[in-house]
């Protein structure tokens, strides 16, 4: 048995996961042919010989090509101070802001002010530097509308689910559109505020669980006690 | 951030140190299990009670013992009381910056701290003038004045050689209970004597008295103080790594054979 | 010293004051992810040594100049609370607290892979609320709990137990009364699955068989404490667990 663990196990930091020739997922260390995990994790044995270690809480580490929702803590002179949720701070610098080389406006709060929450896309980032973001792209900028939800980093991809079904889903049956930050900020926005607070209640709940075996099958049933109870919806949280 | 220009090792000096080690060989040429030349002067201070300069190497340490009658603690009233305070000061290295004592000059206060009163160096239970009112309070100050390393065993060698050469006044008790001192001075009463021996660990070799640039590249140190029967009076772990037993039981008689060496350098007991 | 002071640490079946046996842990009881603020938390109770630890991060260094461009800094606060014990302690930072801030975290950083997350600080804030001896183990075993609870990356845990010295004999795990009454104390902490030592302090007396002794004490300790660390990690998480593979989403 070159795995050690069992299927849905809580494995600690530095708790034996495999030996000999097995294929690890998700953080781990090794020395000689035993392989260890790193941060606290669920195991999950996908194959006899491979097991994924999914963190149970981690930190969101910029990488480049993410969109991340950020939001403006800090003005400098040609830049803005970007909170993304991680331990590093990121720039938005004037020059990722216009499509076009402008005249440099003095008061850079007039475009962006402390406060004002942006969708953006990690440019660069290398553990020396601070990151870099754009909001050049399409479907990148200020965000002046709907709810802002504040997710554990590492359940991001449960809320994506496989191939975007939780978000497809969630877009289909709630009519509202989702915009999920890699850094575990989620924005829900739709045409009824009522819908939009359900979306948000079912991405709370559906994080608030360490591991979720089916998010498609446990987002439909959170969606359904909600909208049978509607109205009371607020008061569940 | 300038302390950084100095305690930033360059990576080719680095290897280099390491592969020494594992061939044998230290910086300055000294064997793993030998210690660099230890010197002892007492009696530097005229102002002082007590006082020495030890160099290991050249590493410096002055230390300075002054004693004062006082009020005892509540919960020891029939004791003196012992005050260890060092202070790493900015001109014995560029490291050390000026301003209140930060965790290395504490640490290195109490592990003295520690050695002495677990060999009962200070005999506290003799320095009572006035049970319960009066007693005698040492204060031992140590200062390092060049830093070429392993300032922990040099500090301890300081404040025990200020100690064994140390003399007090001789104080009586007048008639209506007022401490009168006398010009008679007397040695203070001492029960052992520790020695510090530090061990550091660079990769996976274990070397005694560690200099400045192995401090800078160890992974970690172990301090052993050692009386004179060869009982261990205090241990200290530090750095940021770690030791097997082995390595603690290793370095533990490495201090064993060491410590009657560095203890010929003190000065006799007084009689 | 015991004897002077006419304390009897020791019955005549060698029993301690409490009823333990020389090699006999007091009853300890963590517990993982206490507070809803910090990014990882926990609480332990070793006999009557209550203690809870925080820990924020990796986040951004304030101030800034102190971080480290190749590493994660790991600061550590120790602080006994005023009530924590008999007489009120001042509130100020002791350099008794000071020393042991330094100690427990040298304590933990060897189990750190503090190279994931260059330029960033992880802080640990220890709190005693109550303390009956061997407080400064008891934090590091809690601490690196928390650790693990708050994410951050890890070769093992750590944990510590003190061994003492009462009328001669070697006692694991020792108390208030033992510590002030006894002959000796020698703090240890191991990374469990490694064996390593990342602590040791003694005071007092010991030969160098005793501190053989007292290591080869320390590790069987340790490997109960190992378990505890474990069981609070793993309920604490895999109690979720089974309740949304259950088909229930339980608040």
């Amino acid at each position: 048995m070159p795995i050690r663990v069992s299927n849905g196990q809580v494995v600690v930091p530095g708790e034996l996961v495999a030996e000999g020739r097995c294929e690890v997922l998700g953080p781990h260390f090794s020395s000689g042919r035993r392989h260890y995990a790193k941060v606290l994790s669920v195991a999950v044995v996908e194959k006899p010989r491979r097991v994924r270690l999914i963190p149970l809480k981690r930190s969101y580490v910029p990488v480049e090509g993410d969109v991340v929702i950020g939001k403006v803590v800090d003005i400098g002179p040609t830049s803005w101070v970007i909170d993304i949720n991680s331990p590093y701070m990121a720039l938005l610098q004037v020059s990722e802001v216009f499509p076009r080389p402008t005249t440099l406006q003095r008061d850079l709060s007039k475009i962006l002010k402390v406060g004002d929450v942006v969708i953006a896309k990690v440019l660069s980032f290398d553990f020396a530097h601070d990151p870099l973001l754009t909001i050049k792209e399409s479907k990148l900028g200020k965000v002046s509308k709907g709810l802002l939800v504040e997710i554990p980093p590492s359940r991001v991809s449960r809320i994506i689910g496989r191939k975007g079904q939780v978000v497809n889903y969630l877009r289909d049956v709630l009519g509202v559109e989702l915009v999920v930050g890699r850094n575990g900020r989620v924005l829900v926005v739709g045409e009824d505020s009522e819908r939009e607070a359900v979306a948000a209640y079912v991405i709370k709940r559906l994080c608030e669980e360490a591991y979720v075996p089916d998010p498609l099958a446990a987002a439909k049933q959170l969606v359904e006690e909600a909208l049978s109870s509607r109205g009371d919806v607020s008061g569940r949280g | 951030m300038s302390e950084r220009v100095h305690t930033v090792v360059p990576a080719p000096r680095r290897e280099a140190i390491l592969s020494m080690l594992k061939r044998g060989e230290r910086v300055d040429g000294r064997r793993a299990d030998e210690y660099r030349e230890v010197r002892v002067e007492t009696g530097v201070v005229g102002n002082a009670e007590g006082s020495a300069r030890v160099s290991i190497g050249h590493t410096k340490v002055i230390a300075g013992v002054k004693a004062s009658p006082g009020s005892p603690f509540p919960d020891a009233p029939d004791k003196g009381i012992q005050i260890v305070y060092a202070e790493l000061i900015p001109m014995a290295s560029p490291i050390f910056e000026p301003g209140p004592p930060d965790e290395n000059d504490v640490e290195l206060a109490r592990v003295v701290d520690r050695g002495l009163r677990s060999s009962s160096t200070v005999k506290l239970e003799e320095l009572a003038l006035v049970p319960g009112k009066h007693v005698w309070r040492i204060y031992i100050d140590i200062y390092p004045i060049d830093h070429d390393g392993n300032l922990i065993d040099a500090s301890g060698l300081a404040a025990v050689a200020a100690l064994l050469t140390s003399k007090i006044p001789k104080v009586s008790v007048s008639s209506n209970g007022s401490l009168v001192m006398e010009e008679e001075r007397v040695p203070l009463p001492i029960g052992d004597a520790p020695v510090f021996v530090t061990i550091a660990k660079i990769g996976d070799t274990l070397v005694v008295d560690p200099c400045y640039e192995e401090e800078l590249v160890m992974d970690a140190r172990i301090t052993f103080a050692i009386d004179r029967e060869g009982n261990v009076c205090a241990i200290q772990k530090g750095g940021r790594g770690s030791f097997s037993a082995d390595e603690v039981v290793k370095a533990l008689d490495l201090a064993l054979a060491l410590a009657p060496e560095l203890r010929s350098k003190l000065p006799p007991f007084p009689q | 010293m015991g004897g002077a002071e006419g304390v009897k640490l020791l019955d005549e079946e060698g029993r301690r004051l409490d009823g333990r046996a020389l090699n006999e842990l007091r009853k300890c009881r963590i517990e993982a992810g206490v507070l809803k603020n910090a990014n990882g938390s926990a609480y332990i109770e070793l006999g009557r040594n209550k203690i809870l630890v925080a820990v924020y991060g990796p986040r951004e260094v304030h101030p800034r100049h102190e971080a480290l461009p190749d590493r994660m800094l790991l600061r550590c606060k120790y602080s006994m609370l005023p009530f924590s014990v008999p007489d009120r302690k001042n509130p100020a930072p002791s350099r008794r607290e000071v020393e042991l801030s330094k100690v427990i975290r040298e304590a933990l950083e060897p189990a750190i892979f503090l190279e994931e997350y260059p330029r960033t600080t992880v802080d640990v804030y220890i709190e005693v609320i109550e303390a009956d001896g061997s407080t400064r183990v008891a934090s590091i075993t809690a601490a690196s709990v928390a650790l693990a609870d708050a994410g951050i990356p890890m070769r093992d845990l750590v944990a510590g137990v003190s061994v003492g010295k009462i009328e001669g004999k070697l006692a694991i795990d020792i108390n208030g009364i033992e510590d002030q009454y006894g002959e000796g104390d020698m703090p240890i902490a191991m990374m469990p699955r490694l064996g390593e030592i990342t602590l040791i302090q003694a005071d007092g007396r010991f030969t160098r068989d005793e501190v053989v002794q007292a290591l080869q004490m320390a590790r069987e300790a340790i490997a109960k404490l190992y378990e505890e660390q474990k069981r609070a990690l793993k309920e604490k998480y895999s109690r979720i667990l089974e309740e949304v593979e259950g088909g229930e989403v339980v608040r």
